[in-house]
């Protein structure tokens, strides 16, 4: 005979037949007997019989939202978060070189930033000099041409 | 075409290969997300969580692994964590409590016809091993040894997990309405 508990346990091995012939008739023979048994059996088959209707089909905008997963990772544009710490990684740069310029902190550092501010400033006058050097060169060579046609009319 | 096959072609970026992958396994994975959670609008936001995990991951996935496993298994841990982390699961521990302390005979409600939504609902009092077992055997319609394989359970546990969430589900509708 089998008790309440063992029946629990059996319930879906009996329910999908896959009990030996003497496990069966001890199960019936019990749910003859026993009216809660008998309603959690029946309530479970109703149960495994509705379940399959809880399926649905995927709606058609979860469906296009799926198609679109691979996209973004395929642009390679900077994000906001990657342009904010970006702009705080220049920032910092510029304060430091600031710092070390101005002060004496760190004097090493300090004569070298001076050291390429200077040549910055005498590459800039060498170049606004060879500019100018160009500049009258030119006006030379149209005086002298201007000179030439007059003295040719006389 | 072969899973293998899918999967390397994806790797390579073709987006074709994710498209086919989607055909043969969005469906199933939302079926579970919706029954898992009860809810659509939750059920869309974790399919498409599970599926950019999938996309960010493919290249790390082991060939000599089944991928329907894999799957599987990032479904199942991401609807767990999800439901954890939501606030829903502190309402169904204090509904189980309740429960549980209530008289243990049956009333006569025996189900005649059953409301799929009621239905639905019911499943979310669940535990989460035993809910989304239930979900893989009875709505899904995977064999024993399917979900054993997949979701790395022993056969045994598996069978007495599912006729353990069987019986709780039937006992949620003898008791009465919550």
């Amino acid at each position: 005979m089998i008790n309440c508990e063992k029946f629990a346990n059996l319930l879906s091995q009996y329910i999908e037949g896959e009990l030996t012939g003497e496990q069966n008739s001890e199960i019936k023979t019990h749910l003859k007997g026993c009216r809660n048994c008998h309603l959690l059996y029946q309530s479970t088959v109703k149960i495994i019989e509705c379940l399959p209707g809880l399926k649905k089909e995927i709606p058609l905008p979860l469906k296009n939202r799926l198609k679109l997963i691979p996209q973004p990772e395929k642009k390679e544009s900077i994000k906001p978060n990657q342009l904010k710490w970006i702009a705080a990684i220049i920032s910092t740069i510029a304060l430091l070189l600031n710092l070390f310029y101005f002060t004496n902190i760190n004097p090493t550092v300090n004569k070298v930033l001076h050291n390429i501010i200077f040549g910055i400033e005498k590459m800039t006058v060498k170049a606004a000099g060879l500019f100018e050097e160009i500049k009258e060169s030119e006006i030379f060579s149209a005086d002298n041409s201007e000179n030439g046609s007059e003295n040719n009319g006389n | 075409m072969e899973t293998g096959i899918l999967i390397s072609r994806l790797n390579q970026g073709d987006n074709e290969a994710w498209n086919m992958l989607l055909k043969r396994y969005s469906a199933k994975i939302y079926n579970i997300a919706l029954n898992f959670s009860g809810n659509s609008e939750e059920a869309a936001d974790i399919t498409q969580d599970i599926f950019i995990k999938v996309y960010k991951n493919i290249g790390k996935f082991e060939h000599n692994y089944s991928f329907t496993s894999w799957l599987f298994r990032i479904a199942k841990n991401h609807c767990i964590d999800h439901w954890r982390k939501n606030k829903k699961h502190k309402e169904v521990l204090e509904f189980n409590e309740k429960y549980h302390l209530e008289n243990e005979s049956a009333e006569d409600t025996l189900i005649k016809t059953l409301d799929l939504n009621k239905l639905r609902n019911k499943l979310q009092y669940l535990p989460d091993e035993l809910r989304i077992l239930l979900i893989m055997r009875d709505i899904q319609g995977y064999s024993y040894s399917e979900i054993s394989e997949h979701l790395n359970i022993p056969l045994g546990t598996t069978k007495s997990r599912i006729n353990r969430a069987r019986i709780k589900l039937a006992k949620f509708f003898i008791k009465g309405e919550k």
